[in-house]
């Protein structure tokens, strides 16, 4: 719409008079229903798919996006940035497919919420009014939570679990280690973003260092007993990187329970100190800090959601999607991210058309890469049942433990036209 | 809406019913049990990577493709296919390939 020469408000002024008789054509319940007004706030997986989604249900609808970005950079893929495969930009998108479609994207922080009066308030004081609001904040770091390690602490240690200025700092300290140093990866308890991210970022090192710093170590201290794909990653490793990866469970005193980020250095539970050279804490976590201000988070730090619609439990007429959701089974992933996105456009185009939400379904794909041309999967379809979601009987699970040096080949390239496929989706963009 | 007509109304409304009008001719119950789908095949299965896209194939041939990946010997290069069309029963199967064979 901001290519036709009417502004925004004229063409939804048109739209309300003209369209709802075609419209009535193929969606007769919905088309003859004022449309209503929906901000959604966060513009990454979630966010950018919901707007999109509901502007294609229903162009009727006033949407509009706040996300203070002007060019969003996604977690994932940025592992590869550090094995050296990608760039940087490549993880990047822009909001010019969304603004054709006619959502309205301001780009400012989203700093309050007013459940009862149903507003937003922007950073600079702008207010908006909604209907319906869809929030899609992604995660905060829990600062603190694990002592030594606030926002100086990950100046020096980054996180690098937020794709911005964390990754570009992790790259450079990476570049800047000599051969031979030691990378330590702190890695969190569940539930966190990505449940497969720490051990592809350490895939992703570990095939930098054999490339570039070969006698390089690797050390991931870790706050649980099991991590996704375990098996696959720990064969892979072997295979590519020997004994350059040491995985140190829970049980093995793996938890990390103070960080130096001066001194790069971390002591665990039963107080043994380990010394990096490049030090990424991956910590804890909890919905962003919007959520919070809507009053959707529950106790846990997460957002607890109606299964069937995304809308939160706690406070009606807002809907919350991805890593922010307490959605379990369902992992905190992009892809689920931008699955749960649409079941909530969808219910929201039907509330709005005073019909009931359809009938909700996601599924999920998460492809780590082990090294280049070796690439494994975890895949899910979900259903609601009993008002909770659950994993379908029989589908989904691991790629297998024995598979051709093809079959991980494939995996490995559709991984990337997966990447490719999901940006398209969410903000029309090609990587 | 609270504006009234003006003049354009009905060429800005053809056009843009022109773009986003098709998915709007099925159910959303159809629409969001395919939603997923779109993470690799594209937006309405229009693929343009290595993954195949999915619109505009026949009906019965999507249908037979998906019971193929879901069946005990799926079909030689399957990769994860097999694990996602375990998901769906052979109506839902039935729902999705009509669901993409009318995307053009």
């Amino acid at each position: 719409m901001s290519r036709h020469t009417i502004s925004r408000r004229q063409s939804l002024q048109l739209l309300g008079g003209a369209g709802a008789g075609l419209l009535s054509l193929s969606m007769p319940a919905i088309a003859q229903q004022a449309a209503g007004r929906v901000v959604v706030v966060g513009g990454g997986f979630g966010g950018a798919t919901a707007a999109k989604y509901i502007k294609r249900l229903n162009p009727k609808i006033q949407v509009t996006l706040v996300e203070p970005l002007q060019r969003y950079y996604t977690c994932p893929f940025t592992n590869l940035h550090f094995g050296g495969l990608r760039t940087f930009e490549q993880q990047g998108h822009n909001f010019n497919e969304l603004r054709a479609l006619g959502v309205q994207v301001i780009h400012a922080l989203a700093n309050d919420v007013d459940n009862k009066k149903k507003t937003v308030t922007l950073a600079g004081g702008r207010v908006l009014q909604y209907d319906k609001l869809v929030l899609s904040p992604g995660i905060d770091i829990r600062w603190g939570a694990l002592k030594g390690y606030d926002q100086a602490a990950a100046q020096l240690a980054p996180h690098a679990w937020q794709a911005g200025p964390q990754t570009t700092l992790l790259k450079r300290q990476l570049d800047a280690m000599p051969d031979g140093g030691t990378f330590i990866l702190v890695a969190p308890d569940n539930p966190f973003r990505c449940p497969p991210g720490p051990y592809e970022r350490v895939s992703m090192v570990a095939h930098y260092f054999k490339t570039k710093k070969p006698k390089s170590k690797i050390l991931v201290l870790d706050a649980k007993e099991n991590f996704s794909k375990q098996g696959l990653f720990l064969d892979g490793w072997k295979k590519f990187y020997g004994d350059m990866i040491e995985w140190v469970p829970l049980s093995k005193d793996g938890k990390v329970v103070r960080v130096d980020a001066k001194s790069r250095e971390v002591e665990t539970e039963f107080g043994k100190k380990h010394k990096a050279s490049v030090l990424n804490v991956v910590p804890p976590q909890k919905a962003g800090f919007i959520a919070d201000r809507a009053g959707v988070t529950a106790p846990s730090g997460w957002v607890p959601v109606k299964a069937q619609t995304f809308e939160s439990s706690q406070v009606a007429d807002i809907y919350v999607a991805g890593d922010a959701t307490v959605a379990a089974p369902m992992p905190k992933s992009g892809f689920c991210a931008n699955a749960q996105g649409k079941v909530a456009a969808a219910a929201i185009v039907a509330s709005l058309a005073g019909q009931p939400a359809p009938k909700a379904s996601w599924a999920n794909t998460c492809y780590s890469l082990i090294a280049p041309d070796y690439g494994i999967s975890v895949a899910g379809v979900y259903e609601v049942q009993d008002g909770k979601i659950a994993e379908v009987k029989g589908s989904g699970g691991v790629s297998p433990r024995e598979a051709s040096a093809e079959f991980r080949k494939l995996e490995a390239d559709y991984g990337v036209a997966w990447y490719n496929a999901i940006a398209g989706d969410a903000w029309g963009t090609k990587a | 809406m609270t504006g009234r007509p003006k003049l354009l109304s009905l060429i800005t409304g053809v056009a843009l019913l022109a773009a986003g009008g098709a998915a709007q001719a099925q159910s959303l119950d159809a629409a969001v049990l395919a939603a997923p789908c779109a993470n690799c095949h594209g937006t309405d299965g229009k693929s343009s990577g290595p993954i195949p896209p999915l619109a505009g194939r026949p009906a019965i041939a999507i249908a037979a493709q998906m019971k193929a990946f879901k069946s005990e010997t799926p079909p030689p290069g399957t990769t994860i296919m097999n694990r996602l069309a375990k998901g769906y029963t052979d109506e839902q199967i039935e729902t999705l390939a009509k669901y993409f064979s009318e995307k053009k």
